[in-house]
Order: C-alpha cells, then structure tokens, then sequence
C-alpha cells in the first residue's frame, strides 16, 4: 500500500439516541409471507383502521346522547333539548353536566353552614370531612344556575350542612325525609319566592352522625339531597 | 411502569384480601374466591385508577377502594371468561371450571362480583354520598356494557358468524374488554381526582383506544408470544375460534377454497379442532400478513391513544403518575 495515498474515509454518522416510541419505528416482521404488502399500504391500512376506530366510538358515543336525550325527555315530559349537548336533569346520571354545578352549591352551602356553626354555643367551624386535596381544574364552565340556597342551623353542637339539588326541576312543595339513619325532626326545606330555604333544628338527644337524606318536590319526585352531619360535643363536624 | 405496576398493585392487594371473608364454607367458596387474586397478574386496572386520580393530585388511599372494587369485578369475570371459552390454563395453573367444576366455579365469580360492591360502599365514609352514589352508577354501567360486548363474541361463535367487519370487532372490543380494561378504570380515576367536576365522556376515547390497542396485542400474544410469561395456552384463540382481528383480516383475504374450510373449521366445536387445524390457520395468517396486519393495527390505535391522552390530560401538571398514563400507549403493544 503506498502510504502516501490517502485513505477514503466517510464522515461518521451523527450519533443520535435509541428511538424508544415503537409508534415511530414500526416495521413488519421480516419474512412475512409472499406477496406481502409493502409499507406504504400497510401505512395505508393503519390509517384507514384508526379512521373506522374513530368512526366506531364517535357513532357509539352519539347513540348514547341520543338514548339519554329520549330518557330525559320521558322524565320531564318534554321533547324540548336546552342546548347542543342534552341537560341530562337527572341527579344520578354520570353523562350529565350538572355536577360542577352540584359541587359549587354543596361548596357554598357548606360554608354557610360553617359559618352559621361558629356563632352557636359550643359551635366551630367544620371541615369536609376527607377532601384535604385540592382537585386540580379542569378548564369545564358550570351549567345551569338552580335559585340560591339558605340554610340555617340551630344546634348546640357542631353540624354541617349539605343540600344539592337537580338543575332545572321543578322545587314546589319541598320537604325532605327519608333520612338514613332516622332523623328524629326539625328538617324543614322550603321554596320561598324562588329562594331555597333550609332550616334544620337539631335536637339535643339528636346521637352524633351522619344522617342522608331526599329532597322531594310535588307528587313526590327526588330533586335533591340533603346530608346533615352532627359531630359529637368538642369535636368538629368530620 | 414496573415499579409503578407493582407498587400500585401491592397496595391494591393489600387492601383487597381484607374484602374477601375467612368464613365457611370455605372448600367450596371463600378458599377458592382467593385463588385467582392470589395468582397475581399486572394489576393494569387498578393501577390505571389510582394513577389518574393521583395524576389530579388525589392521594392513593382516596382511589384505593374503587381500584380494590375493580380488581375484583376483572377477577369475577375470568372466571366466567374461562368457562365460556373453555379455556384451560389461566396465569399459569389450570382455571376454576377445570379444577373444580363448572358449577362451583359459577357460584365463585358470582360471589367476587358480589364481594365488589362492598368497597363501593365503603367508599362513602372517604368520598361522601354523592361521589360514591356516582360511582356504584358508573360500576353498574360498566358492567352492563362488559356483558354486551361478552355476549357479541358469544354469539358470534355460537352461530358461526362469519362476515365479522372490523367496524364490528371494535365495537365488541369496546364493549367487552375496553369498559372493565381502560374506560372505567380511567373515568373513576378522573372522576375522584376532579371530585366529580370532570365531563366523564372525555375518558372514554382514550380508553377506548388504549383498550383496543391492549386487546389485540394480547391476541397477538396468544398467537406468538412466549408461552411460560403469557400464562395461557398457545393457539387457545384459535381454538375457541374467536374473532380476532388477525381472524377477521385472514377471512376478508383467504381465496374462496380457504374461506371455506375456515367457515367449516370454526363451525366445530372446539374439541374437534386439531392441532393441525391451528397450525394452518396459523400459517394461512402468516401468509396472508394478517398477524402484521394486527400488529399494525395496534400501533396506529395506539398512537390515537396518546392523542387523546394530550387531548384529555395534557393541562394536568408532571408528575410520576401522569408519565405513567402518556407511558400506557407505548407499554400495552410493547408488552410479553
């Protein structure tokens, strides 16, 4: 060899990681059978496939708005729809949108109630009881605004209050009942000129609890729920 | 993913055993409702539950007794899973039906499903009334759809129905395996960590595609992956003549001689089946590309996977439990 010629080198490739995402790199398997479709067509079939997936879940997702359109629809005998995605009346519908709604009544209620709390004998503040985490926003606007709520409380201990009612229902002749476990008396919920009136009286022989309860509307219909809490003497509302 | 898999799981099962009675009688049923629990598996379902919520911020012991709930409903549907396919082997031992029989295996799931709802109920003194009410709701549902989709493949055995599309066999897929796999696990998860705030509806196309993309990739596993980590029978699929996509693809391409000794051949029942009939219907796929087909498949709805994962989850702030979630996509066709 003469040493004087140089040798031919090539410019090394630039290092680069490992692709770790498959979805990047996949290829077919080598030896896949005669006639095999290059990767173009499988590319092709891969796209397609995806396509008829979102096809899938999009008209499956439909048939289920429409199957809780007519369910709501049959409840409030009506066939009137208040907005593009269906106002799901019903307290216990998971596809509903009411819940933020729910959790900002019970939110407000709540501390109402703690505040009302402070100013009895014996009264301090609550605390829900288990919620120490903060739930993390999720960017989605409330519903449809139900009338104000208020609640008052006599007690000579701690109690807090908890009323959530269905937007949009009808809120005549309202009583709650149907307490779990028995509540002895002294739960009153009325509808005065479009103001939700709460009044709960706790008796002393009242044992300390947690009592669920039904807010019901005329003929009978549940619209809400109500959850009274009674702590024991000296101890707050958890 | 492992140690996330496993620490969740652990705590998961930790939890679990306490739900499941040391009381008589105890050879014919509370032994035996610890069995399938006992032999392990990945504890995807729950780990998918309590991640979403501590992705919000939740903390595990919130999530734990809904996950607990979801482990046992997924154990309590093996079993019966196991008897209407007849299979033989699950997680590396024989299943409830072979071991004990048909009728006590029955009465063993129908318990576990039982033994589910009591977590559920527990959960009110952790989440209150309301979130926990939703919850049992959302439990109802997700079962309901898991027995429609069950039903689908079913009935497509039992009557030899042929001319499944694809459409078809996702649909089946969302129903039967995505609902108790993904969705729900999913949706409780978002729906404890946003405390009820979150649009439910939202989850369901992420699970829907991590569900489907999970669900193949075990079909391909059934077909090809290694015997002693998969934990059944190899060919089972085949066997039980279940509509697989790799199955639905061979149809839709065999010439018109091979369609039709396809049609003959999942008309048996399957102990008429041969070895030699898995053999060539395993060779017909690998001709035709339907197992690449499959895998392609998978990895496209995998990727749509992760697109609706940005969609639904990208605001939520880093954290080990959101990694975790984006990880999901890449992990379920990677999987052995």
């Amino acid at each position: 060899m003469n040493p004087s010629t140089p040798r031919l080198t090539r410019v090394a490739p630039e290092g680069s990681g490992p692709i770790r995402n498959p979805l990047l790199n996949a290829r077919p398997r080598a030896g896949s059978g005669p006639g095999s479709p290059p990767d173009a067509s499988l590319r092709g079939a891969l796209e397609c496939a995806v396509q008829t997936a979102y096809a899938v879940i999009d008209e499956y997702m439909q048939r289920g708005y429409e199957a809780a359109r007519h369910s709501q629809d049959r409840q409030n005998g009506t066939g009137h729809m208040n907005s593009e995605r269906p106002n799901y009346g019903n307290l216990f519908n998971p596809w509903g949108p009411m819940t933020p709604l729910m959790e900002q009544w019970s939110a407000a209620v709540r501390a109402w109630t703690d505040a009302w709390s402070a100013f009895l004998p014996g009264g301090r503040p609550g605390a829900w009881p288990s919620q120490a985490w903060t739930a993390a926003a999720t960017g989605y606007a409330a519903g449809t605004p139900t009338p104000p709520v208020s609640v008052e409380v006599a007690s000579l201990r701690p109690t807090e209050v908890t009323v959530q009612l269905k937007p949009g229902a009808s809120l005549t002749d309202l009583v709650a009942d149907s307490f779990v476990p028995p509540l002895l008396k002294g739960v009153s919920v009325q509808n005065k000129a479009g103001r939700i009136q709460v009044r709960v009286s706790v008796a002393n022989e009242q044992p300390a609890g947690r009592y669920n309860g039904v807010i019901r509307a005329a003929g009978g219909s549940i619209v809400g729920d109500l959850t009274v809490v009674i702590a024991e003497p000296g101890k707050d509302a958890a | 993913m492992s140690s996330t898999l496993r620490e969740y799981g652990d705590a998961t099962r930790a939890v679990l055993f306490d739900y499941l009675p040391a009381a008589e009688p105890r050879r014919y049923l509370y032994d035996l409702v610890a069995d399938y629990p006992r032999r392990g598996g990945r504890a995807l379902r729950p780990t998918l539950c309590i991640a979403t919520a501590r992705a919000f911020g939740t903390p595990l012991e919130v999530a734990l007794r809904t996950a607990v709930s979801i482990e046992l409903i997924h154990n309590a549907m093996l079993i019966h899973d196991d008897i209407e396919d007849e299979s033989e082997q699950r997680r590396g031992k024989p299943t409830m039906h072979v071991a004990e029989g048909i009728p006590i295996a029955i009465n063993v799931g129908d318990t576990l499903s039982l033994l589910s709802m009591r977590p559920l109920l527990d959960n009110r003194h952790t989440l209150g009334p309301d979130l926990s009410l939703r919850i049992l709701e959302e439990t109802e549902r997700m079962a309901r759809e898991s027995a429609e989709g069950q039903a689908l493949e079913l009935g497509w055995r039992r009557d030899n129905v042929t001319d499944v599309t694809e459409a078809d066999y996702l649909l089946m897929v969302l129903k039967k395996t995505c609902w108790l796999a993904t969705i729900h696990p999913s949706r409780m998860g978002a729906l404890i960590g946003s405390v009820g705030t979150i649009d439910l509806d939202r989850c369901i196309r992420f699970g829907f595609f991590l569900g489907a993309a999970f669900q193949i990739q075990d079909d391909l596993l059934n077909l090809e992956g290694d015997a002693t980590a998969y934990g059944k029978e190899l060919g089972g699929d085949i066997r039980e003549g279940k509509r697989t996509l790799m199955l639905i693809h061979l149809i839709s391409k065999a010439a018109d001689a091979e369609r039709d000794r396809l049609r003959c051949l999942l008309g048996r029942r399957r102990e008429d089946r041969t070895e030699s009939d898995v053999s060539w219907v395993l060779e017909r796929m690998d001709t035709y590309g339907s197992l690449d087909y499959a895998r392609q498949v998978a990895h496209g709805l995998a990727g749509a996977a992760q697109y609706e994962f940005a969609n639904l989850y990208g605001h939520l702030p880093d954290s080990r439990d959101k990694r975790f979630l984006e990880a999901l996509p890449v992990w379920v066709i990677e999987r052995n």
